[in-house]
């Protein structure tokens, strides 16, 4: 299989044993773990703590080595230096060197890339902007920086290579419902572009929000695997919405309803989520002409 | 710059080398991808991040500090002299340089690795298109450039420092050399200083050898002299292999088994009068007659001086003795005579004697596999000797008036006087006749001038229980006169007087026609009788050349600077594999342990393992065997390793300058074989570890 045509990511029985001082199998991480990820897809990988989530990233990443199977990231082996050139990865918390700014931390990344610096003098400044960053935090140390802010920078290292294939792991811990939301759309912006993108988390909502297909690991074993509208419908449940009914109508449909022999129907005004409530409170109290409410943290 | 460009490549061949070569094959091999990817672009980026982290860690914070050190202990020190000064001051501030930037490098590289994989940071970087080579490289070339930062700010101080002492020193010397009362001995060497400055690097040139005779030989002698007394000697070498030493006639013998024959050919002169009374009669005779009798050129009557003389047995023939050396000048034993208890006598009055001698097989089976020398020294006061080529023949038993000659390394010998606290002594001479020292210089690159200058600096000694003590003083200062006498044109200088104090430099000009051509001898000789001049063959020198002093110390901090680049990689090398605090002892035990194997010297030569069970008193066999085999094997091992172990020693950053020599192109490229030798193999050897290491803790 070319790497053009080759799957995002595909592993095979990939299996990680953590052992002992003494090589003794201590913890069976990630078991037997087969899947694969089309190009263009977000993708979810869910479950609880001690999972194998991270411990799938680091194996697809070449951070440690899979004890059996084996797992190719865009038609080359995993941890192949070159395919590198196409990945970006945001660490589950923001591991970068905290003594250099925000500017500075991306011409670092930009330069392992070999970006020319010409290059550099553009993308730096449109990925922090892209992530929220103003010019007066991307001039701090990162050692300066709130856990937001230090996962927005993250996430624009993540991007400094215009990569192919983006794996983030937890990338909305730490930041605020605002964050949250620019996050879920610029992973929605990077699916329109046609990237494909891993998303390592245990925020439900926040995968479901974005996602076309999940698996969810427990024990380090796949529990299941499916596309997420498939996967979350109830399907003997059905549920109608409409507007400017009156309270007429409503006693109506539920004589309606009762006709039709069901027994616990039930009729009532729709609720917003909490985060949208959040959004809509933060944006209506914003002055006019500030773009981000997010950047210092 | 480097007469040696691939110097290190010796230094693999020589230590460790195969291990050294195999890592590098292994490297190659793991490595092979990675090298094609190996970036110069990544790896300056990797090392720009060092080298802020080191920094904005506040690093250079020690650099104050360390000034501060180097202020407050050269004002402590207590130097001999004026350039003593500047040479302390030398000493300290590249001692403390080199410190400062050995132990900031060590904590930099050992920590870095560690703790970017501990807080994880490294994720960011190896999920980069970033080999693990480029990573190792990129950190040795961060943090060569903090070290590299470290030794520009030390070295611009040190050099500001020298520059403030020396001029603080330059006017005490003017006004030192203003004042009457200054010693003579003193005003020649102050001139030198006044006029050369202190802040000096001279190209210097050492004679090639130094010999010393009982009287000034001719130019192109065949025959040589030295003194009696036990003072003069002349040392045979050779060097005899184990076979050798086994008669023809008996193959199965054990090497040395019969005993080695000796004959020496050798002569000597009576001396006319016994030494103190011609020292008496030479320096006190102008002296005495205010207080004593006057008995002419004599201290005393002719009725005493006969008196004494007929107490004084006759000696009718000259004694020698004849020792057998090792390498390092170790007594081996002794050859003894032909005839039982007789001492070895020159027989002839009139000419060369022939002194037939014997070396026992004990001594003799030590001969073989190894150089050896046998000195001859002429045993009797009152005679003078001389030799002249071959006068050693060695010769293996076969049988009765028979023997198997043994060839002699040289056929020259090589004359020496005796070993005293400072060197070679050169006994004071009388009425203008005595011993004299000869320093060889034999092409000797000298680059023209009017003059040529020499600078020496010699020990002085006075007799305590000379024959007639009391007839000198000892107080009176040590006058040596020079001579130089050219070998192509035959040309002697005429004599200059010099005043040499004990352990104090002391220099002299001579014109540049008797050193030109490069071939010539310096012969000195000690005036005052009572007085010894300790020679060494390092005692004197000709400057050749002068240098900015500014670059000799670019040149010195150049050779710490590559040191710390093999600090680097044996840090990071450590820190690959371990736990930061245990990288670094680990670090200090790679650096230290050449040098701290060379400290043990002879406690780990073969056979200290028999020395230890004679120590420890152990009488029966088998525990004898077992602590004889293991400290032998222990012994063994910390020999293999000070081989594969890096030779910090190559790093002289101090010797040359704080002598005000100009550091050799040879020297930076020991530094560099060593840097490159050792610290190559070790970087490979890192990213061998890294690459198969899993950074994920």
């Amino acid at each position: 299989m070319s790497s053009e045509n080759s799957p995002a990511i595909h592993t095979e029985h990939l299996t990680k044993i953590y052992k002992d001082f003494w090589g003794r199998d201590k913890v069976r991480a990630l078991d037997d773990l087969s899947l694969t990820i089309a190009r263009g897809e977000v993708f979810g990988l869910l479950g609880p703590n001690g999972s194998g989530k991270s411990t799938t990233i680091k194996l697809l990443l070449g951070l440690i080595f899979p004890t059996a199977g084996k797992a190719s990231v865009l038609g080359r082996p995993a941890g192949n230096t070159e395919i590198n050139e196409k990945i970006g990865f945001l660490p589950e918390e923001s591991y970068l060197y905290r003594f250099l700014n925000g500017e500075e931390i991306l011409r670092f990344y930009g330069k392992l890339f070999k970006i020319p610096r010409k290059e550099l003098n553009r993308r730096v400044p449109m990925l922090l902007d892209t992530v929220g960053l103003d010019a007066k935090s991307r001039k701090r140390k990162l050692r300066e920086y709130s856990k937001g802010m230090a996962r927005r920078i993250g996430l624009a290292q993540a991007l400094i290579n215009d990569p192919d294939l983006i794996l983030l792991d937890e990338p909305t811990t730490g930041l605020d419902p605002i964050g949250t939301r620019e996050m879920k759309d610029l992973i929605l912006s990077l699916k329109a572009q046609g990237k494909t993108v891993l998303l390592c988390s245990h925020l439900l909502a926040d995968v479901q929000d974005v996602c076309d297909r999940i698996t969810i690991l427990f024990r380090g074993k796949m529990q299941t695997l499916g596309q997420v509208k498939d996967l979350v419908q109830v399907k003997d449940v059905t549920q109608i919405s409409a507007r400017g009914l009156n309270g007429e109508h409503l006693t109506e449909l539920k004589q309606f309803l009762a006709r039709l022999g069901v027994q616990d129907a039930q009729v009532t005004h729709p609720t917003t989520t909490l985060e949208d409530l959040f959004i809509r409170v933060v944006k209506e109290n914003t002055p006019a002409g500030q773009t981000s409410v997010g950047s210092g943290g | 710059m480097f007469p040696h460009p691939f110097h290190f490549i010796a230094v693999i061949e020589h230590l460790g080398g195969y291990l050294a070569s195999g890592i590098l094959l292994v490297g190659l091999l793991v490595g092979f991808v990675d090298l094609r990817r190996f970036s110069g672009k990544r790896i300056w980026a990797i090392s720009g991040v060092c080298f802020d982290e080191s920094i904005r860690r506040r690093i250079l914070w020690i650099a104050p500090l360390a000034i501060l050190g180097i202020i407050v202990v050269s004002q402590l020190q207590r130097p001999l002299d004026e350039q003593d000064v500047i040479r302390q001051t030398i000493k300290i501030c590249l001692f403390t340089t080199g410190m400062v930037v050995v132990i900031s490098t060590i904590i930099l590289a050992c920590t870095n690795l560690p703790r970017e994989i501990e807080n994880r940071v490294i994720y960011t970087v190896v999920t980069k298109p970033t080999t693990r080579l480029e990573i190792v490289v990129g950190k040795v070339v961060g943090f060569a450039r903090v070290s590299a930062a470290i030794l520009l700010i030390m070295g611009v101080f040190s050099y500001g420092y020298l520059v403030v002492r020396s001029w603080s020193m330059q006017r005490y010397i003017t006004d030192r050399l203003e004042s009457p009362e200054l010693p003579a001995s003193e005003r020649q060497t102050l001139d030198h200083y006044r006029q050369t400055g202190l802040l000096r690097a001279r190209t210097l040139e050492q004679p090639d050898g130094l010999q010393v005779f009982g009287t000034p030989p001719e130019l192109g002698a065949s025959t040589w002299s030295m003194a009696g007394n036990g003072e003069g000697s002349f040392l045979v070498p050779f060097n005899l292999k184990k076979d050798d030493l086994i008669a023809s006639d008996k193959p199965d013998a054990v090497p040395g088994s019969e005993g080695i024959q000796v004959m020496v050919e050798i002569g000597y002169r009576k001396k006319s009068e016994p030494v103190a009374e011609k020292v008496a009669a030479t320096h006190k005779a102008s002296t005495a007659p205010a207080q004593a009798p006057y008995y002419g050129p004599f201290l005393m009557s002719p009725e005493e001086r006969q008196a004494i003389l007929s107490k004084v047995k006759p000696q009718p023939n000259p004694e020698i003795t004849i020792e057998v050396l090792d390498r390092f000048m170790n007594g081996l034993g002794t050859a003894s005579s032909l005839l039982s208890n007789r001492p070895l006598e020159l027989l002839n009055k009139n000419g060369v004697s022939q002194v037939f001698a014997y070396i026992p097989p004990n001594v003799a089976g030590t001969m073989g596999g190894q150089p050896t020398f046998i000195r001859v020294t002429g045993a009797s006061k009152d005679a003078e000797y001389y030799a002249g080529k071959n006068p050693v023949k060695l010769a293996v038993p076969l049988g009765p008036g028979q023997g198997r000659l043994l060839e002699a390394a040289s056929d020259t010998p090589h004359f020496t006087s005796r070993s005293g606290t400072f060197g070679q002594q050169l006994r004071g001479v009388v009425d203008g006749k005595g011993a004299v020292g000869v320093y060889s210089y034999r092409n000797a690159n000298y680059s023209g001038g009017d003059a040529a200058t020499f600078e020496g600096k010699f020990g002085i000694e006075r007799s305590g229980n000379d024959m007639d003590s009391s007839a000198f003083d000892y107080d009176e200062p040590t006058l040596v006169t020079v001579r130089v006498r050219n070998l192509q044109s035959g040309k002697t200088s005429e004599p200059l007087t010099i005043r040499p104090e004990s352990n104090r430099t002391t220099f002299f000009n001579v014109g540049a026609d008797v050193v030109g051509g490069g071939n010539f001898d310096v012969l000195m000789q000690c005036q005052t009788p009572g007085h010894f001049v300790g020679l060494q063959s390092a005692s004197l020198s000709m400057i050749t050349a002068k240098h900015p002093f500014m670059l000799n110390l670019a040149q010195s901090l150049l050779i710490l600077w590559l040191m710390s680049i093999l600090v680097t990689a044996v840090a990071i090398f450590c820190s690959t594999f371990l736990s930061w605090p245990i990288a670094v002892v680990l670090t200090l035990l790679i650096l230290l342990g050449h040098w701290g194997v060379a400290q043990l010297g002879d406690a780990t030569a073969p056979g200290i393992g028999n020395q230890i069970v004679n120590d420890l008193g152990l009488t029966k066999s088998a525990p004898a065997k077992a602590v004889s085999a293991t400290v032998e094997r222990l012994s063994g091992l910390l020999n293999f390793m000070s081989t594969i172990l890096p030779d910090i020693g190559q790093f002289a950053a101090v010797e040359d300058i704080e002598r005000g020599v100009t550091i050799s192109s040879r020297r930076l490229g020991d530094a560099a074989g060593v840097a490159l030798g050792f610290g190559l193999p070790l970087t490979v050897l890192a990213y061998v570890v890294l690459k198969n290491k899993e950074v994920a803790p």
